[in-house]
């Protein structure tokens, strides 16, 4: 199985490396100063408390923390020539992306559930009510959001062949779907409606639908979505509480998260295969 | 059976063209020292062997597999040490070795591997980063080893090797073939060629310009001897008879250092030039033959390509 030796490899490397262990810190100290600064103001503390305010950061840094784990995954093993050593070895071109992918989630999974299960310890030792199937489940929906941009970062570093155009390309990406794509849902809303003073008839789907179908296109959008349905009690439920998306919208955000993190890795397989190295 | 089989391989990077064509076979058992100056399309061609990068036009077999078809298959039987490769420099030596007996599904022991090519255990458990470029290749040619490969692939093997490193690389070339491997070793180190290579095929701008045996190469070539002739007399004296060798052997086969003229030349012409200088201003004081060495043979054929295109 030569993309498991690869995924060893990889993430045997990345834990040599001080960023692991600093991002490891930054999410403990990150938790736990929020925690602790909650705790102060609240009596009341819940762990879903907690995570309200954590959540909005969150969207924020975990995409920024999974691109600086992955975004040299393949263009510097292309850079530093170790790439040459690797394929001299018989692996397969998707070998190398399938193993690197793996390895990188890895860098990046751990320190995010290290990160969140120390403070965990913590609240529990202080007497914070705690509610460990929303705890466990946000770290699961933070996971799998994170996991998005590991996968947009390792296909992009198979695809491109310097460093420079693979991060510019991220922050790109990171850019409009994870600040201005927020932005960018309202206005047109308020565009449309203050032009045409009433939602036009013509348009397919109503302006709550619209919006929706904005939120559904950005793995934060559905990251959000999913949440709100999981800090609601209504995760894949039937019945949903008004204003939480409904069982299919939730199914589609899911499925949306996985073909963010299919694509890109099938858009580098194919780039990197056809690339003279 | 033919350990590499290469069919009008042709190579363009854009408007560059690496490979011209290029017709080559080697023999299993061999060892083949391929030779051309930096820039030829040695490295090219190894990359191609490997499918690092592929053909525009033509094809390469190794091992008797297609090189783009089956290229784990040709790379699970071979050992490499690529030209411009790097090290993780987070992993130590050993780990290095652990990584390519895992990739490989071999057996073997990395202490051995680094004893073989003279890596103490102290050196196995530092982190490659500290590494010089000497212990760099003396681990990536450990790795090499790896597997007992039936087709060893070395591209320039003695980069940044001292004397000794270069003389354990060339002993561990002949262990390997004695073993049964096939080795085919790029370098425009001439000398490292020479003691080890059965057949040599010379590469000049994306061509083969000759494959053959190291004494059929010298006989072939043109460059028969060297001829050392020491000339007393002014400075002007030693212009006028390097200018009256010059009519007969051509421009760029005479160089003078200290009163001492070296000329490659065929050996017919050996008298009609020492009469030429006899008819000079200057005086011969003695002369002695030298036959060519590879070095020659190897400056005679890349010189001669140039002249014809």
């Amino acid at each position: 199985m030569s993309w498991q030796a690869i995924a060893r490899k990889d993430f045997m490397d990345a834990s040599r490396s001080y960023l692991l262990w600093g991002l490891t810190a930054v999410f403990v100290l990150i938790v736990s100063v929020i925690t602790a600064g909650l705790g102060y103001i609240a009596p009341n503390l819940t762990s879903t408390g907690v995570i309200n305010p954590l959540h909005i950061l969150f969207q924020y840094i975990i995409p920024l923390i999974a691109i600086l784990i992955s975004f040299g995954a393949v263009v510097d093993e292309r850079t530093s020539g170790s790439l040459k050593v690797l394929l001299s070895l018989p692996h397969s071109r998707d070998d190398v992306i399938v193993g690197k992918m793996l390895g990188r989630s890895g860098a990046f999974v751990l320190p995010l559930v290290v990160g969140m299960a120390l403070p965990a310890l913590g609240m529990l030792a202080a007497g914070v009510t705690f509610e460990p199937l929303k705890y466990v489940g946000y770290i699961l929906l933070a996971s799998v959001f994170g996991l998005t941009y590991v996968a947009l970062a390792t296909g992009l570093s198979a695809a491109l062949s310097s460093r420079f155009r693979v991060l510019l390309s991220l922050l790109g990406f990171y850019f409009v779907f994870n600040i201005l794509w927020f932005i960018v849902n309202t206005a047109s809303v308020v565009l449309i409606l203050a032009l045409s003073r009433e939602w036009p008839a013509w348009m397919p789907l109503s302006v709550q639908e619209t919006r929706r179908v904005f939120q559904l296109l950005s793995p934060t959008g559905d990251f959000q979505l999913l949440k709100q349905a999981l800090f609601n009690d209504a995760l894949y439920a039937t019945q949903v509480p008004e204003g939480v998306a409904s069982l299919g919208t939730q199914v589609t955000a899911t499925l949306m998260l996985l073909a963010w993190i299919a694509l890109p890795l099938a858009f580098g397989i194919v780039r990197f295969r056809a690339a003279d190295l | 059976m033919t350990a590499i089989e290469l069919k009008g391989l042709r190579k363009e990077f854009g408007d560059v063209v690496a490979l011209d064509g290029v017709d080559l076979t080697v023999e299993e058992g061999e060892v083949f020292g391929f030779l051309g100056p930096n820039g030829a399309g040695k490295s090219t061609t190894i990359n191609i062997l490997l499918d690092f990068v592929r053909p525009t036009d033509g094809s390469a077999t190794v091992l008797g597999k297609d090189s783009r078809a089956h290229s784990e298959a040709i790379r699970s039987r071979t050992g490499v040490l690529p030209e411009g490769y790097g090290l993780y420099d987070r992993l130590t030596a050993r780990q290095h070795l652990e990584f390519v007996i895992d990739s490989k599904e071999a057996d073997d022991d990395p202490m051995a591997l680094l004893d073989r090519v003279g890596l103490d255990a102290e050196a196995a458990d530092q982190k490659t980063g500290g590494f010089s470029k000497g212990m760099q290749q003396r681990l990536i040619l450990a790795m090499a080893l790896v597997g007992e490969p039936e087709l060893l692939i070395l591209d320039e093997p003695s980069t940044g090797l001292d004397p000794n490193g270069a003389r354990l690389m060339r002993e561990i070339v002949r262990e390997e073939n004695e073993r049964g491997a096939t080795v085919f070793f790029s370098s425009h180190i001439l000398d490292q060629v020479e003691s080890v290579c059965d057949t040599v095929g010379i590469l000049q701008d994306g061509n083969l310009i000759a494959k053959d045996t190291i004494d059929g190469l010298r006989e072939a070539s043109s460059t028969g001897m060297q001829l050392v002739v020491t000339v007393g007399g002014s400075q002007s004296d030693i212009d006028t008879a390097v200018a009256a060798v010059e009519d007969i052997t051509g421009t760029d086969t005479v160089s003078v250092e200290d009163g001492t003229l070296t000329v490659t030349c065929e050996s017919d012409d050996k008298m009609t030039i020492l009469n030429a200088l006899e008819s000079t201003p200057a005086t011969v004081e003695d002369f002695e033959t030298e036959s060519a060495s590879l070095g020659e043979v190897f400056t005679s054929y890349t010189t001669a390509a140039e002249v014809e295109q």
